[in-house]
């Protein structure tokens, strides 16, 4: 039972973040020069002209059913229409967000593996070369740009994997397996980035968590067991610091968006990030507040998913 | 008697520097033995090496610990096994029941996996399993129930029960009994020192229970065995050491007990505190707060004895005749 | 005389004892240095071409020249004036705006409490670089408008820590004491909170630093700054625009990002100390080290006579 409210306290919470970033975004462009309350400025127009613009664009309306007509039409998908291409922008927004699945997903699993096993070999050789060296390499992982680290593997491979883009456009006809090698190509250098400036946090906190873990008397009560010593150190020990990990996890969301964003702006990584960035530069409003918004939901619900994992993985807190 | 099932001999551990400590000398050439279905009391202050003499036993020391000295266990020697012989013991002939504090059991997990993870594996199916986690809670007295909670939700008492069960799992022949009620109200203390007589009896079990509590360990224990600053000085009968107690300092520690059953005049505190592990001092460790010390105790730490009442004592002085106030 | 050498002296050992925050401090003294006499250490100018486009490393410019003929070891000079200037203001912001918070939702709790936490954490789980980008895109590219961006946006997390410790320090006997002889509660909170949370406010300012010239860097690389700035940021940002990686022209990319992992390094390192010293203490029950077993030694008594 107290499960149910904990999960809905969450939800509820979540939802509601959402909504109030969303009237953020909405106060923000009102705010905009070239901007929503200024798109009636047509040069050399007359008053009237001003006048019928003004009224199909709603902007005559109280700002309070401005607002809420704003968020009903994005409930229905709407997101308006592109400056710069004159399309909608709720589909690109999602074709751009299916783009940034995979190459995030990748970079992702590159960032736990790498946490993982340099996390526990820091642990297991404690006080060792081994921890000294993983650590060091997270400190200096940590402070380095991702865009600087995307421009020295452009440079590194620039003879050998393609530096920019989604796809190869002059393949003709290419086979399903053709296809997945090329996307492969193209990903690795932006997934590797991820991974690489993304796993520095969660190896130092999973390092501490488990030093933690390791000291308390359960560990103990588990040798005595006659357990092997892995068995006590993944099930007992890792089990355990897992929990401050997936507390942090939720913090370290936000920067992995900003370092998402940054990379596919460097490789040119067709996603939600390339599409924001693009839209800065063009001064595509529309398009500018369509990514915050998607981007922003998106961590939001991470976040959510992370804290109900959180939920799961620690049954004290669940009463 | 039976032969004896655990043999202890010479046991030294000492823990080197970690950072800029010295290097002490917590267990000082300790030998003692156990047999089937005895019990063992190990008394003494905090500090005295009581948790260390059990858990070198085990292997369960910190990394910087150094061990040397003979541990047969069944007549096999321990130690000469190495890490992969101090294992293969662990929860297959000695099982540990430690203290229930809040973090001994594994939060995380459901009382009943952390049971069926304390059997011996092979050969039981599931269903065999589950039965056998029953069995063991029934045992202890703690309804089935009890196998899909958390350990936060059990009380102080109930864990520390459930320790007990973890530790009956892997069908031992010793158990070893650190501090494992001195979390515990008074009340719940007593119940679960007999619930360890209880099982001693009815599963023909030896344990060792080391405690500071010394009417607790009285209560349950047929021998009785006092260690003060890493060595036993005492070592006997329960019954006689209790009449007859040889050692000052056994002596003092009845006398500052209460409720043994006897009418006191007055209860005395021992006055001092034991000696920081690192000095090498040349004498007796006790010899700074023993009322009945001579100048001969700071010359050189006496050796053990056999003892009037049949045990052994390590005192230049023992007592031999029964003093009352 | 002899008081000065002690004092030294003193400060020597605990310096060695801290080993890593003294790396960090002199990392940054060196960059603080750098900042302070840039211009006058520079050997060429920012925007003056002294040579061909992408010329590689030579004697005469040791980092070599950019996609526009500049020499970058100047740039790289000049631009940790920028960087740094960023970092401090923006933290700054932050930190006033953070302790601010942190110590009356501490101190007052109740329904101010509540707002105020409501908000923060809006802003703690909101991403912040999307929200950086979105602000700094609808108020204009401008650098100004970069340090107060970045400022506004970073001080949750020391909002959060600032009001846990405000809150136990509240309970604390001298403030009660205060309260009782009737100070008002401004005066409390500036005299009697504040200075118990010094250490804590001052790990995160160290912290934010760091933080900020990050973010710097993300907003000049997606167009944020206005060209004329001469940062790290802007640096790479320029190095990504002029196609370096193509032309092979490493060197115009690597100073400047250098730069910036040792400044967070160096941040990191300076409050990376207490953490690991509290951590050693604790013993580990499950380590590669085994106890080890030994022939019978001689017991410590018989090592002495």
């Amino acid at each position: 039972m107290g499960r149910w409210l904990y999960v809905c306290r969450r939800v509820v919470g979540a939802l509601l973040t959402i909504i109030a970033a969303t009237i953020l975004d909405f106060f923000l462009f009102r705010a905009a020069p070239g901007g929503i309350s200024n798109l009636a400025f047509v040069p050399g127009g007359s008053p009237q002209l001003k006048e019928a613009l003004r009224h199909e664009f709603g902007l005559d309306q109280p700002v309070l059913s401005q607002l809420l007509h704003y968020l009903q039409a994005l409930l229905h998908g709407n997101f308006g229409i592109s400056y710069s291409n004159r399309q909608p922008v709720g589909p690109q927004v999602a074709e751009a967000f299916m783009h940034t699945l995979p190459m995030v997903g990748l970079g992702l699993l590159i960032a736990v593996l790498l946490a993982f096993t340099t996390g526990i070999a820091a642990v297991w050789f404690r006080g060792g070369a081994v921890d000294h060296l993983s650590r060091g390499a997270a400190l200096v992982l940590f402070g380095i740009p991702a865009q600087w680290l995307a421009m020295m593997f452009i440079f590194a491979f620039r003879d050998s994997l393609p530096s920019g883009g989604m796809h190869d456009p002059f393949l003709i006809a290419p086979s399903f397996l053709e296809e997945a090698q090329d996307l492969l190509r193209h990903m690795i250098l932006p997934s590797l980035t991820f991974g690489l400036t993304t796993y520095a946090t969660f190896m130092l906190i999973l390092r501490t968590s488990l030093i933690e873990a390791l000291s308390e008397d359960y560990i103990v009560t588990a040798q005595a067991k006659g357990l092997p010593v892995r068995t006590v150190l993944l099930r007992h020990g890792l089990r355990n610091a897992l929990l401050p990990v997936a507390t942090v996890l939720g913090l370290a969301i936000g920067t992995a968006a900003a370092g998402a964003i940054i990379i596919e702006a460097a490789f040119s990584w067709p996603g939600l990030g390339d599409a924001m960035a693009k839209a800065v530069s063009q001064h595509d409003y529309p398009m500018l507040s369509g990514t915050f918004i998607v981007i922003t939901a998106s961590v939001v619900l991470v976040n959510l998913a992370v804290d109900l994992v959180y939920g799961w993985l620690d049954p004290r807190v669940r009463l | 008697m039976n032969p004896p099932l655990l043999e202890v001999a010479g046991l030294d551990v000492f823990y080197a520097p970690l950072d800029e400590e010295p290097r002490r000398h917590i267990v000082r050439d300790v030998s003692f033995s156990v047999s089937t279905g005895q019990r063992l009391g190990l008394v003494g202050e905090s500090g005295a090496g009581k948790s260390t003499t059990l858990y070198a036993l085990l292997g369960l020391l910190p990394g910087n610990a150094e061990i040397s000295g003979r541990i047969a266990f069944e007549g096999v020697d321990v130690l000469a096994a190495g890490h992969s012989g101090l294992v293969a013991l662990r929860g297959h002939g000695i099982a540990l029941v430690t203290q229930s504090a809040m973090n001994a059991l594994n939060p995380v997990h459901r009382i009943g996996r952390q049971l069926r993870e304390a059997m011996p594996s092979g050969g039981r199916g599931r269903a065999a399993r589950r039965a056998r986690v029953d069995e063991l809670l029934d045992r202890v007295g703690l309804p089935p129930s009890v196998a899909r909670r958390y350990p936060h939700e059990l009380s102080g008492g109930m864990r520390q029960r459930v320790a007990i069960a973890i530790a009956l799992a892997s069908e031992p022949k010793l158990l070893l009994a650190d501090e494992a009620t001195t979390a515990l109200d008074t009340v719940v203390q007593a119940r679960v020192v007999e619930l360890l007589h209880e099982l001693c009896t009815e599963l023909d079990l030896a344990i060792v229970f080391a405690s500071h509590h010394l009417a607790l360990v009285a209560q349950l224990c047929d021998t009785l065995a006092t260690m003060y600053a890493g060595r036993i000085v005492e070592l006997g009968p329960t019954e006689q050491i209790r009449d007859e107690p040889q050692h000052p300092y056994t002596r003092l520690l009845f006398e500052a007990t209460p409720d043994l059953g006897e009418r006191k005049e007055h209860l005395r505190s021992i006055p001092g505190a034991p000696p920081p592990l690192s000095d090498v001092l040349p004498g007796c460790s006790f010899e700074p707060r023993c009322p009945r010390a001579v100048e001969g105790c700071r010359v050189r730490n006496p050796a053990v004895e056999p003892a009037s009442h049949g045990g052994e004592v390590a005192c230049l002085r023992p007592e031999r005749v029964e003093a009352h106030g | 005389m002899s008081a000065i050498a002690a004092r030294a002296r003193a400060t020597l050992r605990l310096a060695n004892r801290r080993r890593a925050t003294t790396i960090g401090i002199l990392i940054l003294s060196v960059f603080a240095f750098l900042a302070v006499f840039g211009p006058l250490i520079a050997p060429y100018g920012a925007h003056e071409q002294v040579g061909r486009p992408f010329e590689p490393p030579s004697s005469a410019h040791p980092f070599g020249l950019d996609g526009g003929g500049v020499d970058v070891l100047s740039l790289v000079i000049l631009g940790a004036r920028v960087s740094l200037l960023v970092g401090i203001v923006a933290t700054a912001v932050s930190i006033v705006i953070g302790a601010g918070v942190g110590i009356v939702a501490g101190y007052f709790g109740g329904l101010v409490d509540g707002v105020l936490m409501r908000i923060t954490d809006f802003f703690l789980v909101v991403p912040v670089l999307p929200l950086m980008v979105v602000v700094a895109a609808v108020w204009g590219p401008s650098l100004f408008h970069v340090m107060i961006v970045i400022g506004a946006l970073l001080w949750t997390p020391v909002a959060r820590v600032v009001r846990a410790q405000a809150l136990a320090v509240r309970e604390r006997g001298f403030v009660r004491r205060a309260r009782a002889m009737g100070a008002s509660s401004g005066r409390i909170m500036w005299v009697h909170v504040l200075p118990q949370l010094r250490g804590l406010i001052l790990t995160n300012t160290v912290l934010m630093i760091a933080q900020a010239i990050m973010a710097e860097a993300a907003l000049a690389f997606l167009g944020l700054e206005s060209a004329q700035v001469v940062s790290w940021g802007t640096q790479i940002s320029h190095a990504f625009s002029s196609a370096s990686m193509s032309a092979g022209a490493w060197w115009a990319i690597v100073p400047a990002g250098l730069c910036i992992a040792i400044v967070v390094l160096a941040c990191n390192l300076v409050v990376i100390d207490s953490g690991e010293a509290r951590a050693r203490r604790r013993p580990l029950h499950l380590s590669r080290r085994r106890p080890r077993v030994t022939a019978q030694p001689k017991a410590l008594e018989e090592q002495v006579s």
